[in-house]
């Protein structure tokens, strides 16, 4: 059978653990070429290595997302190392978690910018060269944080509430460049991320089987979890589908 | 265009004799799996692929229905596809016309999901889709059944999914946009309606049925065995966005 993604090349940021690790591991097994970014040079080369060992394409960018300069030299990266680029996949997320009034300023300030000013990057960069291409598909990686509180995660949620008009707003206007634009809002998935974000809990201890209560699957959810619906949307079965946002999450927003 | 694989599956398809349902149908087909497709008319499907199996049903008929299901085997995909409209102002709008959209929209989704969770094969997750719309969330004039019987669709699906989980069974929807079929035809057929109304669809066009099938598939594939609850919206755009500000000439200078 032909892969869902032959021909495309994609930028997963944040790609060196979790989600956006398991997104291009399975883009690329689906035969995209994969641009693998993170600030971890020693974690992000072992993925390029075992997905190029597998038969797949894959490099590593070394880049924070943060950075509008560094977004821009990947996006050029990936331009020059594969040709073109079609897909774009803002995953990297971090925290920042704390009370509104005891979080530092820095700290606000490198949240929103790296999960919400990394997309903007990625978006500003990477969508001229997805018109080049005559068309591409952006999915973006946002959260149920999107749409709920959580305690003490007041960046994180301002952050992630904030993508979703944004997504909407790539989709409104850049389809009439034949690209579409859709959200992921993952739930409870087992990514070193949420162990952290247990810490912010009051009920730390005990949340994660908590949360496993409410959901309706009775389980976490895995990073591969969230890949095959990132492929969904990155793939022609989703080809009507722009400006929409896909709950992953177990049923525990139902 | 690539699929996914469903060999091996047997789906039954409500209103698979329709123009969506058929499509679907055939989607499912294509992707490796078995098909009942369950109708009021199945002319569409006879003569047609040999992996779909028509069986003739009033929807609205419960025992009916029930007879119908037992030759069907252990079902691993159930797609309520079944929809009819009938459009009337309030005051003109009679209880048998209610009574009939429902009976077959909403009353029967219910019955036939309850029907077929004794089939679906335990080892795996089983899928059932739910066809609902858009209109679900938007008003139309004269649409009270129809839309109001969609909404009910939306919701049943969340609560039957918080339910069914514990049977491995995920519970999704897709809310198809306005779609060219016989039921849109005076809108499709009417080049200047038409292209008002695509004006207000960012993609710029109305839904063809095959664009539902793709959606289908991830939801009927372990693709999405994390996914139960949700409504997926393959609406070209047109319920994420403000209508007025599509940006046409945007679009006419592109062309």
């Amino acid at each position: 059978m032909s892969k869902l993604l032959d021909g495309e090349v994609a930028i997963i940021t944040g790609s060196t653990s979790g989600m956006g690790e398991a997104i291009a591991r399975r883009f690329a097994k689906e035969g995209a070429a994969v641009v693998i970014n993170g600030t971890n040079e020693e974690r992000g080369s072992r993925i390029e290595y075992e997905i190029v060992k597998e038969g797949g394409n894959a490099a590593f960018f070394k880049a924070d997302v943060s950075s509008a300069s560094e977004v821009e030299a990947m996006v050029e990266f990936a331009l020059g190392k594969f040709s073109k680029l079609s897909v774009l996949v803002p995953n990297a997320g971090i925290l920042g978690n704390g009370l509104a009034t005891e979080i530092t300023l820095e700290t606000w300030d490198k949240t929103i910018g790296v999960n919400l000013n990394g997309v903007y990057y990625l978006c500003r960069y990477g969508l001229p060269k997805l018109i080049e291409a005559g068309g591409g598909k952006v999915v973006v990686n946002a959260s149920i944080a999107s749409f709920k509180s959580f305690p003490q995660h007041p960046a994180y949620c301002a952050s992630k509430g904030a993508l979703i008009p944004f997504m909407k707003n790539i989709a409104q206007d850049y389809a009439v460049h034949n690209i579409r634009a859709n959200a992921l809002c993952p739930g409870p998935v087992d990514t070193p991320l949420i162990w952290d974000s247990v810490k912010a809990f009051p009920n730390a201890d005990s949340i994660i089987e908590e949360t496993i209560g409410m959901t309706c699957v009775g389980r976490l959810g895995t990073p591969e979890d969230v890949a095959e619906a990132a492929v969904f949307f990155a793939s022609d079965q989703s080809s009507f589908i722009t400006g929409a946002s896909l709950t992953i999450d177990g049923g525990i927003m139902t | 265009m690539k699929t996914i694989d469903l060999s091996g599956k047997l789906a039954v398809v409500s209103g698979g004799g329709g123009e969506i349902g058929y499509a679907l149908c055939e989607g499912l087909a294509g992707a490796g799996a078995d098909v009942v497709a369950l109708d009021i008319n199945v002319g569409r499907i006879e003569g047609g692929s040999d992996k779909i199996a028509g069986i003739e049903v009033d929807l609205s008929d419960t025992a009916a229905t029930a007879s119908a299901l037992e030759s069907v085997g252990e079902v691993d995909i159930f797609v309520h596809a079944a929809g009819i409209n009938i459009a009337a102002s309030v005051s003109e709008f009679d209880e048998a016309a209610w009574d009939a959209v429902f009976n077959v929209n909403l009353k029967s989704a219910f019955f036939l999901t309850k029907m077929l969770i004794p089939r679906f094969r335990t080892g795996s997750v089983g899928k059932v889709v739910f066809i609902s719309s858009i209109s679900a969330r938007l008003g139309y004039p004269g649409l009270h059944a129809y839309t109001a019987s969609k909404g009910g669709l939306d919701a049943l699906v969340r609560n039957l999914s918080t339910e069914l989980a514990a049977r491995d069974i995920c519970v999704n929807g897709i809310a198809p946009g306005t779609t060219k079929t016989a039921m849109t035809k005076g809108l499709w057929e009417d080049r200047q309606k038409c292209r008002a109304h695509e004006a207000t669809i960012p993609m710029g066009r109305m839904a063809e049925c095959g664009d539902h099938v793709g959606p289908l598939l991830f939801l009927c594939s372990e693709m999405s065995d994390y996914v139960t609850g949700q409504i997926v919206c393959c609406d070209g755009g047109l319920t994420s966005v403000q209508a007025d500000f599509v940006d046409l000439r945007l679009r006419e200078g592109n062309e």
